[in-house]
């Protein structure tokens, strides 16, 4: 697969710093990190990142509100949720707010990577 | 199902879901072993809090406060394997940041994971973002409350799972509620 720049969204920055250096082991690179989703949709205009990880829990707007705002101006973004919250309740609004993959925490190269891959597939 | 004894089955599956997952993340994440481990499941009158405390609140189909207190050392030895499991780099300047950060994001996939354990079909768990509080001292039952508590001990030392009903008593100004007299 071909370096992805890679937009973090997460209110811990240990997780920020864990994802950096995930992704750096996969050959991705983190362009931006956000510590809430407030302001994700700005960034992701001003950076049009290939691919957005999202936690979920977070302080003013919640990672599935903003993945919505994002996908309702950029319908082909890529967006991987990455949460300690695997509640089908929480995976499935996840999934109908229009995300490519999900990934429980603790975070593993594994299983990013594969829901990476997942999130990048052709839809055709 | 009585109320009372309702409440008591949930702070029992509670606590169990929190003692298998906080195991899990200590072996998994941070390759500890688990020494030993004590649940006090009948109501303490009294928690003591220890140096750093995380909070987080449970709502929803369930309504508790969730309280993980760990001392100064074994905090800087949380930050300290994680760093090295992942090769990260913490400056110096940056370090009490990323212990409050290490222990919050260990406390909140703790949790996240229990809550998984815990659900109830068509009935979510909400949680709140960790909160953490930096002061130790004693925090009293107030009436009506219950106090369950799980001491897990390390090799690097111990802290406790403390699990607080109802979850109302972290809602509003809840480092105040920290009685300051150690």
């Amino acid at each position: 697969m071909a370096p992805l720049n890679v937009l973090v969204i997460d209110d811990s920055p240990m997780t920020i710093k864990i994802m950096e250096a995930t992704l750096d082991q996969l050959g991705h690179k983190v362009v931006a990190s956000e510590l809430n989703g407030t302001n994700a949709l700005e960034t992701y205009r001003a950076l049009n990142p290939d691919l957005v990880t999202m936690d979920i829990v977070m302080p003013e707007v919640d990672g599935i509100e903003a993945t919505k705002r994002i996908l309702a101006e950029f319908p082909d973004a890529r967006i991987v949720i990455v949460t300690s919250h695997g509640q089908e309740m929480i995976v499935q609004d996840a999934m109908n707010a229009g995300a490519r993959g999900y990934v429980t925490k603790p975070i593993t190269t594994d299983a990013l990577e594969q829901q990476i891959k997942l999130a990048m597939k052709n839809d055709d | 199902m009585p109320i009372k004894m309702d409440i008591n089955y949930r702070l029992e599956a509670t606590i169990e879901a929190l003692h298998q997952e906080t195991e899990f993340y200590l072996k998994q994440s941070l390759k500890l072993d688990v020494v030993s481990s004590q649940k006090t499941l009948e109501s303490l009158e009294t928690i003591e809090m220890r140096d750093m405390t995380v909070i987080i609140v449970l709502n929803g189909a369930i309504g508790f406060s969730i309280a993980f207190s760990f001392g100064r050392d074994l905090s800087a030895e949380i930050l300290r394997i994680e760093s090295a499991a992942y090769g990260l780099v913490i400056k110096e300047s940056e370090y009490v940041k990323y212990i409050q950060a290490a222990i919050a994001e260990m406390v909140n996939v703790i949790i996240g994971r229990s809550c998984t354990l815990l659900q109830e079909e068509g009935r979510l768990i909400n949680i709140t973002t960790p909160m953490v509080i930096e002061k130790s001292g004693k925090l009293h039952r107030p009436k009506d409350a219950s106090f369950s508590q799980l001491t897990i001990k390390t090799n690097y030392g111990e802290f406790d799972v403390n699990c607080i009903a109802p979850s109302i008593i972290f809602d509003k100004n809840s480092a105040n509620d920290l009685q300051g007299d150690r």
